[in-house]
């Protein structure tokens, strides 16, 4: 054991007489979390967000929407959740809010949707002056997502609006239903009431003379809703509002994020990670080409013992960057970990990971050029499918659902579990047998390539 | 000490040594001559275990062959290359590969500082290596083989590239081994290191062992004659003789001679009579 040490004690060495390797362990990991953590503000928006979407208004206008939203490109909609009954059988549950909140505040899903009652009658009788009312509940981690699906919401609500122009036979029911209603309401403003005849007459009398679209070239369903959004929206800024959109953030049960580097950091330490691996991946081939691994070798220890060293470097200083950019974030960000025993469980596990990860790298490449190539390569193609360069809420469907084979996509789930999700030790088993099963394996099959490759 | 026998090593098509067999006896220099290419680093790394051979087998002292932790800690390597951690100290350096070999952190300081001492570099043993030139660099890669005091020692091309001050204290510390009872391989393409240190050497080219003698040996079995050239004016005799002496004294005879020189063979000529070539080539 003294000899793994003695190389372990070497490697950290050497890397920290390594200003480029050191640059890349600390400053640029610091650099990602401050530069996504400043133009984020915690997070991305996008195609394929994925939603849940909660029917609490149960009526067909209420379905008819979530069917828009379903046939829509815009969102992956999930509305049920597979749950075990007490014999143990599976079977799919209409998602409720307490679900569907925990989807999101796991990570699992962007936002949820609830569609509250009334939704339906609303979207009926759309003059009414009753709102479409919809609650929106974000990760924090997606806020640039809100603007996105804002507006999607909206669109596809306002769709049947540009139906209902579309169908002026319709319309002018809807019209009538909604004057009538206004008319008995009690609480409607008595001054409201002649503006309402008024208006209603004249879109009666509009609507009288419009010709019906299903039999005219009239504007697509999708551009009459778009100008929908923008015209009836900008009428209904002062009183009106046809869709009411109300966003929160999903916060973690634990204490509140107070700014976005808390959601930032992980990534930003992950690829502290990613470059402790490299240095420590691409120093076997230093030490091959310089001619040292010939020293090592023909002292008398074992071959794993070389391998050994190194992974035990790289376990160390792993561990010792992900403390100092934990330190950094909590003493010059104010970033406060909802949980540190998960924190430190993350950390760990992580570490393992990726000294599986740097054992493969430091028998892959035969030479430093080689070597470095490789390890870059392999890195950023982890980094880019798990989420550390772009954000996963920015992908595509299919690329998020391929998210899972990437290690960069666990660690940050890992880690973002004890930062600030506030969740519990059962959230974070998963990543943490992943990352702990990849580690595992990537240091078997290191140590047997490289059993290989030198014993000719 | 060390013994080889029927040692054969293929890298795809091309052989690299080719049924080589010999014996090394223990406190003496043992040369492996040849040039860049003959298969000497590929014997040497079978010889420490660093290269399993294909066929043959190598054995230390009776106590197996180097594929033994326990026997590799009987040998010390110098690799051909310097291997050495350039950002680290000489001591730094010393220290690390004593601690591999078993050295408790005291022995492995006085160790390294003991040998810095011998190989000239105590007052730059705190320094990197890489602020050092290609002759300290070398010696510092020796002086690594010897922390351990193994009874066997390995040197692959050790005065590779260095100046005339640091290639003579390094053959002075080669002979310094010899005469503490240590015995050393030692790999060149030098014949004139061969023939100052080597007790005996083995000429090897394309992987086989061409001839195993002393270098007295070798010269007198393979070297030819040697060559008394005596100038008279514009007039020069040239006369292959076995007794350049008697050669000169019987013809030292006239005042006419304005020059004499004799040519001696060597492991050159050695080289040349076994393989129709230059060793330089």
């Amino acid at each position: 054991m003294r000899a793994v040490w003695a190389m372990a004690l070497k490697d950290i060495r050497l890397l920290l007489r390594d200003r480029m390797g050191c640059f890349f362990a600390l400053v640029f990991p610091l650099c990602i979390a401050i530069f996504f953590g400043s133009i984020f503000g915690g997070g991305g928006g996008g195609k394929g967000i994925q939603v849940a979407v909660v029917d609490e208004d149960l009526t067909p206008g209420s379905s008819a929407y979530i069917a828009a939203l379903k046939d829509g490109d815009e969102l992956v909609v999930k509305t049920e959740i597979a749950t075990a009954g007490p014999d143990e059988v599976t079977s799919q549950q209409p998602l409720t809010r307490e679900t569907a909140t925990n989807l999101v505040r796991r990570g699992k899903l962007d936002a949820y949707i609830i569609i509250t009652k009334g939704f339906g009658k609303a979207r009926d009788n759309i003059f009414s002056g009753n709102s479409m009312r919809l609650e929106v509940g974000v990760d924090p981690a997606r806020k640039a997502a809100v603007g996105m699906l804002e507006g999607v919401l909206t669109k596809y609500a306002f769709e049947r609006m540009a139906e209902s122009f579309a169908d002026p036979k319709k319309m002018r029911e809807q019209a009538k239903t909604s004057l009538a209603e206004i008319q008995k309401s009690p609480t409607t403003n008595p001054l409201l009431k002649p503006a309402a005849e008024r208006f209603f007459g004249t879109l009666d009398g509009f609507l009288a003379v419009m010709p019906d679209s299903s039999t005219s070239d009239a504007a697509t369903g999708e551009n009459a809703g778009a100008n929908g959004v923008v015209g009836v929206g900008g009428v209904g800024g002062g009183g009106w509002q046809p869709v009411k959109i109300e966003t929160s953030a999903v916060l973690p049960d634990g204490p509140v994020i107070k700014n976005a580097y808390a959601i930032t950091f992980p990534q930003g330490i992950i690829w502290g990670v990613m470059g402790c691996a490299q240095s420590f991946g691409l120093s076997m081939a230093m030490e091959r080409s310089k001619g040292t691994l010939v020293r090592l070798r023909a002292a008398p220890i074992r071959r794993w013992q070389v391998l050994a060293g190194k992974a035990l470097a790289c376990f160390l200083f792993t561990i010792a960057i992900c403390a100092l950019l934990l330190l950094l974030a909590r003493f010059g960000f104010g970033v406060v970990p909802t949980s540190l025993p998960l924190v430190a469980l993350a950390v760990v596990s992580i570490a393992i990971c990726f000294v599986g990860i740097m054992m493969l790298l430091a028998v892959a490449g035969k030479t430093e050029r080689g070597s470095g190539g490789l390890a870059w390569g392999i890195m950023l193609l982890l980094s880019m499918i798990g989420g550390g360069m772009i954000p996963l809420e920015f992908m595509p469907g299919w690329m998020k659902t391929i998210s899972v084979i990437s290690p960069i996509r666990w660690s940050i789930s890992a880690l973002e579990a004890g930062v600030w999700r506030g969740l519990g030790i059962a959230d974070i088993a998963l990543p943490v047998v992943i990352l702990v099963a990849i580690g595992i394996v990537g240091f078997m099959l290191g140590l047997r390539a490289y059993a290989m490759n030198e014993s000719d | 000490m060390l013994t080889l026998t029927n040692l054969r090593k293929t890298f795809g098509r091309t052989v690299a040594v080719d049924d080589l067999s010999l014996k090394i006896e223990q406190g003496s220099i043992f040369g492996f001559l040849g040039p860049n290419g003959a298969g000497k680093s590929t014997t040497i790394n079978m010889a420490v275990g660093l290269l399993r051979p294909d066929s043959g087998t190598v054995d230390l002292d009776g106590r197996g062959d180097p594929s033994d932790a326990a026997v590799r800690a009987l040998i010390g390597v110098a690799p051909q290359a310097i291997a050495l951690y350039d950002e680290m100290t000489a001591t730094e350096n010393l220290v690390l590969f004593a601690t591999l070999y078993g050295l408790s952190r005291t022995a492995a300081s006085n160790r390294s500082r003991e040998l810095l001492e011998v190989i000239g570099l105590s007052d730059r043993r705190d320094h990197r290596v890489k602020t050092y030139s290609g002759g300290m660099k070398r010696r510092l890669n020796l002086a690594a083989a010897l922390l351990h005091d193994p009874p066997l020692v390995m040197l692959d091309e050790p005065t590779a590239g260095v100046d005339p001050q640091s290639r003579n204290a390094i053959l002075d510390l080669v002979r310094t081994m010899r005469d503490q009872g240590r015995t050393v391989v030692y790999t060149t393409h030098y014949m004139e290191e061969a023939a100052r240190l080597c007790d005996r050497v083995a000429i090897i080219d394309h992987g086989k062992l061409l001839a195993l003698d002393t270098v007295d040996g070798l010269i007198a079995r393979f070297g030819g004659h040697s060559v008394v050239t005596i100038q008279r004016g514009a007039n020069e005799d040239r006369i292959e003789t076995n007794d350049p002496v008697a050669e000169l004294s019987s013809r030292l005879r006239g005042n006419d001679i304005s020059g004499v020189r004799i040519d001696r063979p060597d492991l050159e000529s050695v080289f040349l009579h076994l393989t129709g070539r230059s060793l330089r080539d």
